[in-house]
């Protein structure tokens, strides 16, 4: 590799940064989701939206420390390898491939505040409606076990094909990408009033 | 030649085995349509769990799939169940817990092997790296959160969850910048430590670990593909049994 596209590749020192603050945004997402975990609607609207808000200043540090190809790729890919070890493979794959595109959005162009905005509403979106892949995939299968159980159509309907259903998806994405939106913008006003004077970015 | 006879299986056995079995698993846990065949693979994978010697593990998801399964089903019929997610809660819960299970027998090798088997499978060095970064940081983001709880309690923020409450954003501010800060100061000296470790190298890397699908691999391996093989084409008979059983 030569010097030049290390200088433009993320290297060691840069993947230990994301990788880490990606650790950190999974336990932010984690600890904002455990009080909305009875209701998969609300994990998704109340969890996931929670978390994007509080987790944006980790990825703004996180591209400010490694503005570099890949940097954004590898913040979601990291969620994505942590779901497939803890067992999610189909899960893992949508993250993996969000991250694909996240960082097309962002690519070569690591330092426009538009980009990263726009970059993370689609990481949090793809990673809050990406964490029910399986109820995409087998929403049938999950509804059916779910009428064995003795439960009503019209209880399964609104807990399995109305989580699927576009008009959810809607309102989820929106509350996502403006939790996103708040986060990002919270995030540089954190970098400029603690990171930027304490010298860490 | 290394000798695995009388060795307990999450010493003999090849990572390899328990990540197809995982694959397996997680592919079968949203595929299987019927109650009896999720309770086989189930119990398979207690049974799994405990030829690991994960003996409390194994009872920590027996606890939790009765609970899901036979405490939800005995309260089913209280309306307040019926208007809310619960029931939902317990089946999608008990789907989830499935691939998770062998998960917690991948895990069970030391991180070193862990990496060499990793690096043998001829994945990129970036998610080898990436993924031996997160396994080794999650304990110790656990114990930052808990120095910086600790020290907020000494200096009278946040120090209960009525306080937390009380001055939401300035619990979060006196968490999340000082995680932040120490996840900085963490990382430069990961990268520190990966740099003399050799993880710049971009040649042929040697491992301790000698990692090799042995005869036992291969048997153990084709067992479990054929196991979950059948229950997947015989889950539609074992629906049917259920129904005649009821």
């Amino acid at each position: 590799m030569n010097s030049l596209q290390e200088n433009k590749v993320i290297g060691l020192k840069e993947i230990v940064i994301v990788v880490l603050m990606s650790a950190l945004s999974i336990g932010i997402y984690l600890f904002c989701a455990m009080p909305f975990m009875a209701s998969p609607k609300w994990s998704v609207l109340g969890g996931y939206s929670l978390g994007a808000l509080i987790s944006g200043p980790v990825f703004v540090l996180a591209i400010t420390k490694a503005p570099k190809i890949g940097a954004s790729f590898l913040f979601f890919a990291v969620k994505g390898i942590y779901a497939i070890v803890m067992g999610q493979i189909p899960t893992g794959i949508v993250y993996l491939v969000g991250g694909v595109l996240c960082e097309l959005v962002m690519f070569g162009m690591y330092k426009d505040i538009k980009k990263a905005t726009v970059s993370y509403c689609l990481h949090s979106v793809i990673f809050g409606i990406g964490s029910f892949t399986p109820m995409f995939l087998a929403a049938d299968v999950y509804a059916k076990q779910m009428l064995d159980a003795g439960m009503d159509q019209s209880v399964v309907d609104a807990m399995v094909y109305d989580l699927i259903a576009p008009s959810f998806l809607a309102i989820a994405g929106a509350l996502l990408i403006v939790g996103s939106i708040m986060g990002v913008f919270i995030g540089y006003k954190v970098l400029k009033k603690h990171f930027r004077p304490a010298g860490v970015a | 030649m290394i000798k695995t006879k009388g060795m307990p299986l999450r010493e003999s056995s090849d990572l390899r085995v328990r990540l197809s079995l995982m694959l397996g698993v997680s592919v079968l846990s949203f595929t299987l349509r019927y109650e009896l065949s999720l309770l086989i693979l189930f119990l398979s994978l207690c049974f799994w769990l405990y030829l690991f010697g994960l003996k409390k593990e194994m009872l920590g998801f027996l606890f939790w799939y009765a609970f899901l399964w036979i405490g939800l089903s005995l309260i089913r019929d209280i309306p307040l169940v019926k208007k809310t997610a619960l029931a939902f809660v317990g089946v999608y819960a008990r789907r989830l817990m499935l691939p998770i299970m062998c998960a917690r027998t991948v895990m069970q090798d030391s991180h070193g092997k862990f990496m060499a088997t990793l690096s043998k499978m001829k994945l990129p060095r970036t998610l080898v790296l990436s993924l031996s970064i997160l396994l080794r940081f999650m304990p110790t983001l656990r114990e930052e959160f808990r120095h910086i709880k600790n020290a907020r309690k000494s200096r009278g923020i946040a120090s209960s969850v009525v306080q937390t409450l009380a001055h939401p954003l300035l619990s979060l501010e006196c968490t999340l910048i000082p995680l932040l800060i120490r996840t900085c100061k963490i990382a430069d000296e990961l990268a520190a430590s990966a740099s003399v470790r050799g993880a710049k190298i971009e040649g042929e890397r040697s491992s301790w670990y000698e990692v090799s699908m042995r005869t036992k691999d291969w048997i153990l391996l084709l067992g479990c593909m054929m196991f979950l093989i059948m229950l997947y084409f015989f889950d539609p008979y074992l629906g049917r049994l259920s129904l005649w059983l009821n």
